[in-house]
C-alpha cells in the first residue's frame, strides 16, 4: 500500500467532511421553524416581542449565521462539540451514550446478514437455475421487500401479546450492566434489520460469484488442476467478495448512521433517534455535530473498505 | 461438505420462506382483528364509567390497601423538552413538572378550581383585589419554606417579559402584587377578572422558589412542593422522580415514578402486555382499541378539540355564506367515524365540561344538507364552487390525514375543493401563524376556563385573532363579560351566547373532541384520568402486583 494512496484518500475524507458540516448547517437554516417554533408551536404567536428576543438570546440565535458555523467549527476542531440547549448536556456525552447502541446493532444486523446472505448465495449460484436457486432467491426478494419496520412490529406483536415479552420496554440497558437483557434487547430489531440486510448480500454474493466463475482464470486453474473445493472457495469467492464487501461496507455506513425507524420502535437510544429528537425539536448545534460524527464514521468505514480492496486486490491500488 | 449442505440447506430456507410468508399475511390481517377487539372496548368502558363519575378507582376489586408501593413505570412517546415550568409547553413537560411543582389554585377532575398552595382565595367587591391565603408548613424539596416571598417572585418571574413565559398573556391583569405576610398575598387586578383563578391553576403558573429564581437554577434543577422530587434524568430515554415523603397532601403512594420513551405507540401497548410498563398515556384510538384485557383503559372525553379552521380574512371565506356552506356540508360524525374509528363526541366551540356547547346556532341545524349547501355558495356567487388551500399538520396527531380526507370527500359533494397540504410541524407552524392558508385541519389543546380558551382568538385585539381571521363588536362584548362575571350560572349563559354566535357564523368549523386514553395494568389503582390529560392523580397512584 504507497503512502500516496492513503494519503489522497484521506484528502477526500476531510474534504467530504466539510462539504457535510456546510451542507448541514445550511440545510438545518432552511427547514421552517426554529427552536422557539418547534418548543412553543401555534403559542408561538402570542409572545410579544421582548418576549421573542429573549428567547433567541437564550437559545444563541441572534448571532448572525457566519459567526454561529465558524464559532461551531471552531468549537469542534478543539473537542467541543456544543452543548444540549434544553438539558445543558453536552453533545460528546450525548453521542457517547447513543453510539455504543448503534454501534451494537450495525454490527449484531451485519453479522446476521453475513451468516444468512453469504452461504445463501453461494448456494444459489452453485445451483443456478434449479429449484434450490429459486428459493433461495425468492427469500432474497422476499427479505429486500418486506420493510425492516414490518418486520420489527411482527416480531413484537406476536412475542407481546402471545407470549408476553418485550424486553426493550424494561428501558434500554446497556450489555456491561446486564449483558443477557442488552442481548434479549438487540435480537429483534438486529433480526429486522439483518433480514434485509440478508437479501441484497445473497443476491450480490450470488452474481459476483456467477460472474467470477466465468472468468477465464477460474477456467485456467480448473485446468491447472486445482480442487473443486479449492477453486470454490480460493479462486472464486475471494474474487467474488469483492462486490459483497462493498455492499457490506456501505449498508454498515448506513446502520452507524441509526436506523431511525426500527430504533422507534423497540426504544433503542441510539444515534437516528438521537438526531430525530433533536431535529423535531431544532436543537442546531446537537443535529450539526451528531451528523458530523456520523458522516465521519461513514468516511472512515469507506476509507477501511477502499484499503481491504487494496489488500484484496493489488490491481486496485494502480487504478 | 456439498452433500452435507444440500440435505441441511433446503429445508431450512423452505422454512424461512414460509415464516416471511407467514409474517406478510399476519402483517396485513393484524387489521381485521382490531376491528373484531369490540369486546375489549366493552371491558374497558366499564373502567371509564366508575372514572368518570369522579371516582378515583378503575377496577373493582380495590379491595387490596395500597400498601405495595414500588416503581411505577409510565411509557410515553417523547422526553420531556424543558424543565422550566415557566416556559415548558410540550404534554411531556407538563405532565412531568405537573408531579414536581404546585401552582397557587388547583383544578378537580370537572376541572373546577380547587384549593392548592393557597387554601382560600377571594375577590374585594369591586373585583379589582384577590386575596390569596396561603397554605401553612409546605416545604419546597430543598428544605426551605413555601411563603408569600416565593409567590411574588414567582408571579414577577413570569410577568417579566425577559423571562418569555408562555402564560404571561393570561395574567396579565395583575398590575400589583403585594404581600402583607408570610401567609397572605393580594393580587391588584385591572379589571374584573373571572378567568384569572383557572390561569392560577395551570403548570405553567408554578410556584418557584424565590432562591432559585435569584440562583438562576430553574431550568436545570427542578426543585417544587410537588408530590415527587426530580431524582434523574437521562435525556431522551427516561426521568425518574423520587416521591416527596413530606408532601402536604395524602400520597404519594409509589416511591418513584420512572417515564421512560417508547417512541412508538404500538411498542408502549407491547410494553404494557409484557409487563414492562404500568401506565401509558396514548393519544392514537387504532392502538387504544387493541388493548383487551387484562389491561384497563381510561377513556375521558377531552378538552381538546378537532377543528377545521377557516381564514376568513381570504376573500372567497369573508362570505359568511361560503363558511356556513361548508358547515352544512360536513358530517360531523362521519367524520369521527372515518378517521377515528368512531372514538369521539360531535362538539361546538367550548369543550369544558360545565360550560359545554350545544349545537344551538349550526348552520342546516346541525344535520348535514349538502343540497343547502350548494344553494348557499351559489347566492355567495360562487355556483361552480370554490376551491380552498387546507393545510394539515403532519405527526402531531394521528388521525389530521384521515381527516383532511374525509372533509376534502364530504365537501367535494357540494363543489368545495379542499386541496390538502400536509406539512410537517415547523412548516405547519410558520404558515398558520403568517395566515397563509384557507383552511388548516387542526387539533387545538382546550383551557378550563372559556375566556383564556378563546380571548386570542376571538377578541378583535387577541393576538391570535389575525390567525382565525374573523372579529365582531358582538364577539368583544360576550368576551369582555364572560371574563368580568364571577358568576357560574351567569356566565354559562354568556358563553352559550358566545358559542351560538361562532356556530352562526362558522369563522371554523368545530367537529369533535376525542379522548384523552390512558391505559393501565390491572395493578394501577387509584389514578383518576381528566379531561385535560393532566396526569397530577399519580399522587395518589398505587400498585399492587
Amino acid at each position: 500500500m504507497t503512502r500516496r494512496f492513503f494519503l489522497k484518500r484521506l484528502g477526500g475524507a476531510l474534504l467530504t467532511l466539510f462539504g457535510v458540516a456546510v451542507f448541514v448547517f445550511v440545510v438545518l437554516r432552511l427547514i421552517p421553524g426554529d427552536e422557539i417554533t418547534a418548543m412553543l408551536g401555534i403559542e408561538s404567536g402570542t409572545l410579544t416581542e421582548v418576549q421573542r428576543r429573549a428567547l433567541e438570546s437564550y437559545f444563541g440565535l441572534d448571532e448572525p449565521p457566519i459567526s454561529q458555523f465558524f464559532g461551531w467549527l471552531g468549537n469542534v476542531m478543539t473537542g467541543n462539540l456544543g452543548y444540549s440547549m434544553r438539558s445543558g448536556v453536552s453533545v460528546a456525552s450525548l453521542i457517547a451514550d447513543a453510539l455504543p447502541v448503534t454501534i451494537e446493532l450495525a454490527v449484531l444486523s451485519m453479522l446476521f446478514g453475513i451468516v444468512i446472505g453469504v452461504p445463501t448465495g453461494i448456494f444459489a449460484a452453485t445451483r443456478q437455475g434449479k429449484a434450490p436457486d429459486v428459493v433461495a432467491q425468492s427469500f432474497g426478494l422476499i427479505g429486500l421487500a418486506i420493510p425492516n419496520f414490518v418486520i420489527g412490529t411482527f416480531l413484537i406483536t406476536i412475542t407481546a401479546s402471545q407470549f408476553g415479552y418485550f424486553p426493550n420496554a424494561a428501558g434500554y440497558v446497556p450489555p456491561w450492566e446486564d449483558l443477557g437483557l442488552n442481548l434479549q434487547q438487540m435480537l429483534f430489531p438486529a433480526i429486522s434489520l439483518g433480514i434485509v440486510l440478508a437479501g441484497s448480500i445473497m443476491r450480490t454474493m450470488r452474481s459476483a460469484f456467477l460472474e467470477v466463475s466465468t472468468e477465464p482464470f477460474v477456467r485456467t486453474a480448473r485446468g491447472k488442476g486445482l480442487s473443486r473445493r479449492r477453486v470454490k472457495w480460493v479462486v472464486i469467492f475471494r474474487n467474488a467478495s469483492i462486490p459483497v464487501l462493498t455492499i457490506t461496507g456501505i449498508q454498515f455506513g448506513y446502520l452507524l448512521g441509526g436506523t431511525v425507524v426500527i430504533e422507534q420502535i423497540f426504544a433503542l437510544p441510539g444515534l437516528g433517534r438521537l438526531v430525530l429528537t433533536a431535529i423535531n425539536q431544532r436543537e442546531l448545534a446537537v443535529v450539526q455535530s451528531t451528523v458530523l460524527v456520523i458522516a465521519a464514521m461513514f468516511v472512515i468505514i469507506n476509507l477501511l473498505v477502499d484499503l481491504l480492496y487494496a489488500r484484496i486486490d493489488p490491481r486496485i491500488e494502480i487504478q | 461438505m456439498r452433500n452435507l449442505l444440500r440435505g441441511h440447506w433446503f429445508p431450512l430456507l423452505t422454512l424461512l420462506m414460509i415464516v416471511a410468508l407467514v409474517a406478510a399475511a399476519c402483517g396485513g390481517s393484524s387489521d381485521d382483528e382490531s376491528d373484531g377487539g369490540t369486546t375489549a372496548t366493552t371491558v374497558a368502558d366499564d373502567a371509564t364509567t366508575t372514572t368518570a363519575g369522579g371516582d378515583t378507582t378503575a377496577t373493582t376489586d380495590t379491595t387490596t390497601a395500597p400498601a405495595e408501593r414500588g416503581n411505577l413505570v409510565v411509557g410515553r412517546t417523547g422526553d420531556i423538552d424543558i424543565l422550566d415550568p415557566h416556559l415548558a409547553t410540550a404534554f411531556q413537560s407538563f405532565r412531568t413538572l405537573e408531579l414536581v411543582y404546585d401552582s397557587l389554585l388547583g383544578l378537580d377532575p370537572d376541572l373546577t378550581v380547587v384549593p392548592s398552595l393557597a387554601e382560600e382565595w377571594s375577590f374585594s367587591d369591586d373585583g379589582l383585589a384577590l386575596t390569596l391565603t396561603l397554605r401553612e408548613g409546605v416545604s419546597f424539596h430543598d428544605g426551605s419554606t413555601f411563603g408569600s416571598e416565593d409567590v411574588v417572585a414567582s408571579l414577577e418571574r413570569i410577568l417579566d417579559e425577559e423571562t418569555g413565559a408562555v402564560a404571561r398573556s393570561n395574567v396579565l391583569g395583575i398590575v400589583g402584587i403585594t404581600a402583607p405576610d408570610a401567609g397572605t398575598v393580594v393580587l391588584e387586578l385591572a379589571n374584573q377578572d373571572a378567568s384569572i383563578l383557572a390561569s392560577l391553576a395551570d403548570v405553567n403558573l408554578a410556584m418557584l422558589s424565590s432562591d432559585a429564581i435569584t440562583a438562576g437554577t430553574v431550568d436545570r434543577e427542578p426543585n417544587g412542593t410537588g408530590a415527587f422530587k426530580w431524582s434523574e434524568w437521562k435525556q431522551g430515554t427516561s426521568v425518574t422522580l423520587g416521591a416527596n415523603g413530606d408532601y402536604w397532601r395524602d400520597g404519594p403512594f409509589v416511591d418513584t415514578i420512572e417515564f421512560r420513551v417508547i417512541p412508538d405507540e404500538s411498542s408502549i401497548l407491547s410494553g404494557l402486555r409484557a409487563g414492562e410498563v404500568d401506565f401509558a398515556p396514548l393519544t392514537d384510538p387504532v392502538i387504544v382499541l387493541q388493548a383487551t384485557d387484562p389491561l384497563v383503559v381510561y377513556r375521558t372525553p377531552a378538552l381538546s378539540y378537532h377543528v377545521l379552521q377557516l381564514n376568513a380574512d381570504r376573500d372567497v371565506l369573508a362570505d359568511v355564506k361560503v363558511r356556513q356552506a361548508i358547515s352544512c356540508a360536513v358530517d360531523r360524525q362521519e367524520v369521527i367515524d372515518s378517521a377515528a374509528l368512531g372514538e369521539g363526541a360531535v362538539t361546538g366551540p367550548i369543550t369544558i365540561p360545565a360550560y359545554r356547547s350545544d349545537s344551538d346556532g349550526l348552520p342546516c341545524g346541525g344535520t348535514r344538507d349538502v343540497e343547502k349547501a350548494k344553494q348557499l355558495l351559489a347566492e355567495a356567487g360562487y355556483t361552480d364552487g370554490v376551491t380552498l388551500n387546507t393545510i394539515v399538520i403532519a405527526g402531531e396527531f394521528s388521525t389530521a390525514t384521515a381527516e383532511g380526507e374525509a372533509l376534502q370527500a364530504q365537501l367535494a359533494e357540494a363543489g368545495i375543493k379542499l386541496e390538502l397540504e400536509v406539512l410537517e410541524t415547523g412548516t405547519y407552524v410558520d404558515r398558520w401563524l403568517a395566515a397563509d392558508f384557507d383552511a388548516a385541519v387542526a387539533l387545538n389543546g382546550g383551557r378550563p376556563d372559556p375566556h383564556p380558551m378563546y380571548v386570542r382568538y376571538w377578541t378583535s385585539d387577541g393576538n391570535l385573532n389575525p390567525v382565525a381571521g374573523y372579529r365582531s363588536d358582538g364577539l368583544d362584548e360576550l368576551m369582555a363579560a364572560g371574563q368580568a362575571e364571577t358568576d357560574t350560572a351567569a356566565r354559562v349563559a354568556i358563553y352559550d351566547q358566545l358559542s351560538e354566535e361562532l356556530q352562526t357564523q362558522s369563522p371554523w368549523i368545530w367537529l369533535y373532541t376525542g379522548f384523552e386514553y390512558r391505559v393501565t395494568t390491572d395493578g394501577v389503582t387509584g389514578f383518576t384520568s381528566m379531561p385535560n390529560g393532566s396526569l397530577q392523580y399519580l399522587r395518589q397512584t398505587s400498585l399492587s402486583s
